[in-house]
């Protein structure tokens, strides 16, 4: 494009804008994001706009238990009388904090990892790093998770650590990969020949241009992360009750199924909606990502 | 080994060689070359693929080291990577890219592009290094706008010429350019090879030009020197170059060309058919790299490798046709 | 040395062509007033540079553009007789057998995980009258003859990787062949190629379309290809014709000053020198400039020129040149 002398140069925010249009052109995506945002809201101001904040801790009301779903409870009440909505935005809170908090742990550490490894490829650095990172591998991410609770104690903050040491590895090897393929390209080559320090090309030269995919699988790993955490909760070794957690509804409410279909129904709902909203977030990412051709 | 005996050598490289090592097989992608560029020269070196030419001009710069021979650099052997050279040698020597595009760090302002080498050549911060990134931007006739541009914002040839500014800025002595106008447009080539002979003029510059565009060597560069699989087979002042080359595949590469209009037919040589395609150089001819493909092959050809010989001040050739006479009345080989 | 056929219509011929594309930033008017025609047997270039439309012409022909993002905004386009804008199946069939299109990249035409036994069979599978396997066999082994490709047999059996660039720009050569189409439109398909190859894939094409009387279309922005190959020529800017003619008179004697800038651009063999180029840059397919699109850049610009787009004149012999600097002289109707 020529240079328009007129407009003042605001590359950035042109740069956003555009991907901003690619992104919201594509409906499944803009639905995606919606989707997330409104769970966000919802589990930010949980306590806000929960009717029965108090039913999210300890709470008994047998009159009140396994009432169908009405005005006065929209997802109607669980076994103990508590307001399964109230508990379902409580719980999801808890599960968008485990996702974050495992993403906070293990990104780091993974990409870390990863830039370290693919920078020094061929060396012993890179073999040593990579076959570690393959040990993990070796073992399914939820089996690992569960043993890293069973070994310590349940709860959210080692259900959360115990993901985050299952999710590392694929981080490192995404990595691995990106800055592989980028140490080829030209102008990493020509840092390297003009002297730059390696702490200049990895956060300078190749980070930026890794990033990108790096976090469209954040935010496709997000939908996935919390099913893992729902399926701990599951089988018990997650958050731990009273404190609500989606996984944890759905595993307590089977057993009223069909009769009381509402208990485990609605929390599970909530799940399918996270991750499809995370999911088409993420694919709307990638496509906004990936190269443009003409 | 000079054509020029009464410049200074800024670079000679004798008996030079590389190998790589492929899955296939040991790859010589240069099989020991000899030739000098003279101070404030321009030298074209002018190849088909897989002729090995990049591959020098990767050398040179310090992307690797070779498997034997020598480059001398001022008098200097400068025959190791770059992170075995010296700070000041790692500045007097530069690259120009083919791909513009790649070239440049997409997720890089053009500032930012330009003070890296400026940092690291040149020691230059703060006041004093916006200062000499606005003149670098200048010398190649880029408006100051354009430092707060991605390279996406700019066209082919502007990118080209950031390119270029990033390698004079660090005021070298010799830069190496691969290629440098082959991504762009004939009416922009123009503009390039313009200013790159306004700079070298300028500046006093040294100039290894890699290209396989023979026009363009024609009109620019002072010395021409073809290589094939490997080897230079022919190297002389462009004029003698063009006008009266020796070597066959010389012949046969000028006889290819397609050209514009009946004057510059006139400058082919009669007809050389082009027959074949390049041998592997993973497994090279015997001898000449050349005669699987050469009309004039002679039965010595096919076994021993010719060697440069000086057939006219200047003007040498390696081809055993202009060797010794006696060779010459030996029987033709099929 | 065009073989008109006096009274059947043109093999192809496209009227007052319009392709846009939608892009984020707005619409990109590319291609406007797009008058092209193939004759029966005749051999027409199409030359412009980078970004000049002339692969969306050809894709509009082959039926192949992407729709959307691009769009045929007006025009017609005429193969055979029969107008194959009109959406009907006996028109894409018709296109897509007797229509073949060589690409710049032969790599990515071919499907790298299968044969090339397996492309030229599915071809002859697919063909109005299927024969047997043996009978493909003789026909696969005759068409990669034609084309002079070495060891037959053993490319049959092989993957595109296996083979050269230039061996896999033959086998698609080749199998244009085997579909024995009526008009070749090849893009560029040199130009990835190295020179002494170029010349051999260059004179395969001329053998094989003059000996079977096909109609080719070559698009170059290697002149010289061009002025060797075709009997007549168009030149396009900015989406615009510029000029069109017998190759010889305009090649000799350009009219439109893009057509001269361009040529005088192009570097010669005869060694002239390196020319100044032409100013500025192809105009923004957003905002294009209201009158001819050359104006911004054309040295003899005159008030008409930014105003309106000029109209062909027909300067003699069918040479026409859509320019205001010769609206006067025109001989007879443009």
């Amino acid at each position: 494009m020529p240079d328009n002398q007129n407009k003042t140069v605001r590359p950035r925010w042109d740069k956003f804008k555009r991907q901003w249009h690619k992104f919201s052109s594509n409906r499944l995506s803009l639905l995606g994001l919606i989707v997330v945002i409104t769970l966000i809201v919802l589990a930010v101001f949980a306590g806000k706009i929960a009717p029965y904040p108090e039913h999210a801790g300890l709470y008994l009301d047998f009159q009140s238990a396994n009432q169908a779903p009405s005005l006065r409870h929209i997802a109607g009440t669980d076994e103990y009388g508590r307001d399964i909505f109230s508990r379902m935005l409580f719980g999801l809170r808890v599960s968008l904090e485990i996702g974050l908090l495992v993403l906070a742990i293990g990104v780091p550490i993974g990409v870390f990892l990863g830039l370290v490894a693919g920078y020094m490829r061929n060396t012993w650095v890179d073999t040593s790093i990579m076959r570690f990172t393959d040990l993990f591998m070796a073992v399914p991410p939820l089996v690992l998770a569960l043993v890293v609770v069973a070994m310590a104690s349940p709860g959210f903050f080692f259900a959360a650590i115990g993901i985050a040491i299952a999710w590392w590895p694929w981080y490192t090897r995404l990595t691995y990969s990106l800055v592989t393929s980028l140490s080829n390209e030209m102008y990493v080559k020509y840092a390297e020949l003009s002297g730059a320090k390696p702490r200049h090309i990895i956060l300078k030269e190749i980070l930026p241009n890794a990033v990108s995919p790096i976090f469209t699988k954040m935010s496709l790993d997000m939908g996935m992360i919390i099913i893992i955490a729902s399926s701990m909760s599951f089988v018990g070794l997650g958050v731990q009750p009273p404190a609500p957690s989606l996984g944890s509804m759905v595993s307590n409410g089977i057993k009223f199924l069909p009769e009381f279909w509402w208990i485990p129904v609605f929390p599970a709902l909530f799940v399918v909606l996270i991750v499809l909203g995370f999911n088409l977030v993420g694919d709307g990412l990638r496509d906004v990502f990936a190269i443009e051709e003409l | 080994m000079t054509g020029t005996e009464t410049k200074t050598q800024i670079l000679e490289v004798s008996n030079l060689r590389k190998e790589f090592h492929t899955r296939q097989g040991k790859l010589v992608a240069v099989a020991g070359i000899d030739f000098a560029i003279a101070e404030g020269e321009i030298y074209g070196l002018v190849g088909e693929s897989g002729s090995g030419k990049s591959t020098v001009g990767s050398m040179i710069v310090g992307m690797y080291a070779s498997n034997g021979g020598e480059i001398l650099f001022k008098g200097q052997d400068i025959d190791r990577p770059a992170a075995k050279r010296s700070k000041d040698l790692k500045r007097q020597i530069q690259l120009v890219f083919q791909d513009p595009g790649g070239s440049l760090n997409p997720r890089q302002t053009i500032r930012q592009i330009l003070s890296l080498p400026l940092k690291l050549h040149r020691d230059l911060r703060g006041s004093a290094l916006e200062q000499a990134v606005e003149e670098t931007v200048d010398m190649v006739g880029l408006p100051l706008s354009y430092l707060e541009k991605y390279p996406q914002a700019i066209g082919g040839g502007e990118k080209q010429l950031v390119c270029i500014g990033r390698a004079l800025a660090p005021n070298p002595s010799f830069i190496v350019l691969d290629e440098p106008t082959s991504a762009l447009d004939v009416s922009i080539q123009a503009k390039i090879s313009n200013k790159l002979l306004q700079l070298q003029e300028n500046l006093g510059l040294s100039y290894l030009f890699i290209t396989h565009n023979l026009c363009l060597v024609r009109n620019l560069v002072e010395r021409t020197a073809i290589m094939y699989l490997g080897q230079l087979y022919e190297t002389a002042p462009t004029e003698e170059f063009f006008t009266n080359p020796l070597h066959p595949y010389t012949q046969m590469l000028l006889a290819s060309i397609p050209v514009m209009s009946e004057k510059e037919e006139a400058y082919k040589p009669s007809e050389v058919e082009s027959v074949g395609e390049i041998p592997s150089p993973i497994h090279r001819p015997s001898g000449c790299g050349f005669h699987t493909r050469c009309p004039f092959c002679l039965d010595l050809c096919k076994t021993e490798a010719p060697r440069m010989t000086e057939v006219s001040p200047g003007h040498h050739v390696s081809c055993h046709l202009h060797t010794d006479s006696v060779i010459k009345e030996a029987s033709r080989c099929s | 040395m065009t073989h008109h056929s006096i009274d059947q219509q043109p093999l192809l011929d496209v009227r007052d062509l319009a392709v846009s594309y939608k892009l984020y930033e707005g619409v990109l008017h590319v291609l406007q007033h797009m008058d092209f025609r193939v004759e029966s047997g005749e051999r027409v270039g199409l030359v412009g540079e980078a970004g000049c439309g002339k692969t969306t012409l050809l894709k509009a022909v082959a039926q192949i553009l992407p729709v959307p993002p691009a769009k045929i905004e007006a025009g017609e386009i005429h193969f055979k007789g029969r107008d194959v804008l009109d959406n009907h199946k006996m028109s894409h069939r018709l296109v897509r057998r007797d229509i073949s299109m060589i690409l710049q990249d032969p790599t990515a035409s071919l499907n790298p995980t299968l044969t090339i036994r397996t492309f030229m069979s599915d071809i002859l599978k697919n063909a109005p009258h299927p024969v047997s396997k043996s009978e493909r066999k003789i026909q696969m082994m005759a068409a990669l003859e034609k084309v002079s490709m070495p060891s037959p047999e053993r490319v049959l059996g092989s993957y595109p990787v296996q083979l050269s660039g230039g061996m896999r720009q033959r086998v698609c050569i080749a199998m244009c062949l085997l579909k024995d189409v009526d008009l070749l439109l090849a893009d560029e398909p040199t130009t990835s190629l190295d020179v002494t190859i170029e010349k051999q894939i260059l004179q395969l094409l001329n053998v094989l379309v003059v000996n079977n009387r096909k109609s080719m279309v070559l698009v170059s922005h290697a002149l010289g290809a061009v002025r060797t190959m075709t009997d007549r020529t168009y030149v396009m800017y900015a989406g615009h014709l510029a000029e069109s003619g017998a190759t010889d008179t305009v090649f000799d004697s350009p009219a439109h000053p893009y057509t001269i800038g361009l040529f005088e651009a192009t570097p010669k063999l005869s060694g002239e020198g390196v020319s100044d180029g032409i100013a500025g840059e192809i105009p923004s397919y957003l905002a294009p400039p209201p009158g001819c699109r050359f104006a911004p850049r054309c040295p003899q610009a005159m008030a008409i020129c930014h105003e309106k787009q000029p109209v062909g004149t027909n300067l003699g012999n069918n040479h026409v040149v859509f320019c205001w600097l010769h609206a006067g002289t025109q001989e007879g109707d443009s």
